[in-house]
């Protein structure tokens, strides 16, 4: 009989991973694999870099292979009532790497909270965020960022957009000589930079630095954002899940497409993030979704399959050697009577390298079990 | 074990009697032919990388940190981050022509280097119109030999341009050794990492 456990382990934590969003009341949303590039166009700023798979259908219109899901699920979306729109999703997208610019298919699973995004929602991807890593391995880390401290704090130092885009750069590297650098170009004291360096240098455990984030907080931009995070804590609290909780404000994300929250999640064993999140209510507003908010987040799946994924010889639990058989409905009799009774079984004449608990071979129209074949 | 990708070579060497002097010491580095020598004492294992690839192995998280110039930081843009600059190894990334050399703005600037994306970014913001012939060695003779215009080229001490005729006509970048980090191995190690940053810089705060 079928039995979860059978499944290879990623197909196991893909199906895990689907039965909890359900539980959350989240939907599956199942989508084409193309789009039309005219669609693309209009939201440029908010997909990944680089070249997309292009060409055309039948009747001449330019089509994409989908280098992203969220897209998509906001432009369906129906999320300007009251009640929010909850949707999960596990779907490949076709992006170019970054260095060899070679296209690569991208296994994603994801969730999205489209609608009124108040302090729960916050609580509730959190939460389902660090369930998800937990799912993966034991050794995780959720790093939380919020781009409502990181701008308040630019924003005190009246930057312009450009300097603020190269600031940016060098928070998100931890590139401190570089910050320094560019902290003493604008004119700051050494109070400035070092308010500035604080960006890259309060990290660790969200428990131990939030309240040095507090003393670092110059205006209400900022403490509001501390409040987001310090609720996202709070709901840890008692959990063991809260060691695994970070404070990186060097998590920035794409500016344009990320405006407060911001979640980044790493197993150990995998070189990059595993899981990219946060809060994204531009793209709905340049969707024209009125008064409307999002947050979600994705899982690289195919990254986690590689770290998990077991390969195990398989052992089927019967092979019946057919050598010299020339009766091959007698054969399929024997062979669905053996899988009626929930067994696997595999035919050929030698079993040379293939491992099966019960060797079979037939005798005068009967099974006989046999030494290996 | 903190896994420490050092580019093999005169920076490597400094590096590694930089980083042994804090107690991240391996015996019989660089004294055979291994590329992977490690200490269970000191809890460290170093990996003896062309500087090229440096970058690569942080980013995919072969090696958990790792010492790179800037020059590759800025032509390969690996994903870790730059946690310092160590002030070693120091030259300038910069754009040399020949002597008297009078650029002719009507014709597209054939640019010969071992850095194309650097070039090309660079000539990008000027838009000005190049062509890129990559090479991996003796940028020099290119402009000699007619095959470039101009070259772009890490330039130490500049005598090597100044033996072949040539000149730095414009500095694009400064480069130094930085010590990089894996984005993940920053969050696992970080312990192991920190220490190592806070006794580099109070050997340089000295």
């Amino acid at each position: 009989m079928f039995n979860i456990n059978t499944l290879p382990r990623e197909e196991q934590l893909s199906i895990y991973l689907g039965n909890l969003y359900e539980q959350f009341g989240y939907n599956r949303f199942k989508m084409s694999r193309f789009e039309e590039y005219d669609f693309y166009t209009k939201y440029k700023s908010f997909l990944p870099k680089g070249q997309f798979i292009t060409f055309n259908d039948t009747d001449g219109k330019l089509m994409v292979l989908k280098p992203d899901v969220t897209l998509s699920i906001v432009k369906n979306a129906n999320c300007e009532g009251d009640i929010a729109e909850k949707i999960y999703y596990a779907e490949k997208v076709y992006r170019t790497m970054p260095g060899t610019g070679d296209y690569k298919e991208i296994s994603q699973i994801g969730l999205e909270w489209l609608g009124k995004v108040n302090n729960y929602s916050l609580v509730e991807i959190s939460n389902l965020a660090a369930q998800s890593l937990a799912a993966i391995s034991n050794n995780w880390m959720l790093d939380i960022s919020h781009l409502g401290f990181v701008n308040g704090l630019l924003d005190y130092f009246n930057m312009d957009d450009k300097t603020k885009k190269d600031i940016l750069i060098s928070i998100e590297e931890k590139n401190r000589h570089e910050l320094s650098i560019k902290a003493k170009q604008l004119g700051l004291n050494d109070e400035g930079i070092n308010m500035l360096l604080s960006l890259i240098d309060i990290t660790g455990k969200a428990v131990d630095c939030i309240d040095k984030a507090y003393e670092l907080a110059v205006n209400d931009e900022m403490r509001l954002a501390l409040d987001e995070i310090k609720l996202i804590i709070k709901s840890f609290e008692g959990k063991k899940e809260l060691n695994n909780l970070r404070l990186d404000f060097s998590i920035i994300g794409d500016m344009n497409y990320y405006n407060s929250l911001v979640l980044s999640g790493y197993i150990e064993g995998i070189p990059g993030a595993v899981l990219i999140g946060g809060r994204y209510d531009n793209l709905l507003k340049h969707m024209h979704k009125k008064d409307t908010g999002a947050i979600g987040f994705a899982l690289r799946f195919d990254e986690i399959a590689r770290l998990i994924a077991e390969y195990k010889p398989k052992v089927y639990d019967a092979f019946i050697c057919c050598s010299g058989q020339n009766n091959p409905i007698e054969l399929n009799n024997f062979v669905q009577s053996l899988v009626r009774e929930g067994k696997s079984v595999l035919t050929g004449d030698r079993a040379d390298n293939i491992q099966a608990r019960i060797y079979y071979t037939i005798v005068d129209g009967e099974l006989k079990e046999v030494g290996k074949c | 074990m903190l896994n420490i990708a050092l580019p093999k070579g005169r920076l490597g060497d400094d590096v590694y009697k930089l980083f042994s002097s804090f107690g991240y010491y391996c015996e019989g580095l660089g004294e055979d032919r291994r590329l992977v020598v490690e200490s269970l004492e000191s809890e460290v294992r170093y990996l003896l990388i062309k500087p090229s690839d440096v970058g690569i192995y942080v980013e995919h998280g072969a090696a958990d940190i790792g010492v790179v110039g800037k020059d590759v930081i800025l032509e390969t843009n690996p994903n870790v981050y730059e946690l310092m600059d160590l002030q070693l190894g120091k030259c300038r990334l910069a754009v040399a022509a020949p002597v008297n050399y009078y650029e002719n703005p009507n014709n597209i600037l054939r640019v010969a280097t071992k850095y194309p994306n650097v070039a090309k970014n660079h000539y990008r913001t000027k838009n000005r119109d190049i062509e890129i012939i990559k090479l991996n060695g003796s940028i020099e003779l290119a402009p000699i030999l007619g095959l470039s215009d101009v070259i772009v080229d890490i330039v130490e001490t500049g005598k090597t341009l100044e033996e072949n005729n040539l000149e730095v006509v414009e500095t694009i970048a400064y480069s130094s050794a930085r010590l990089i980090a894996n984005k993940a191995a920053y969050k696992f190690k970080e312990k192991q990492i920190n220490d190592l940053l806070v006794k580099l810089m109070e050997a340089y705060n000295k």
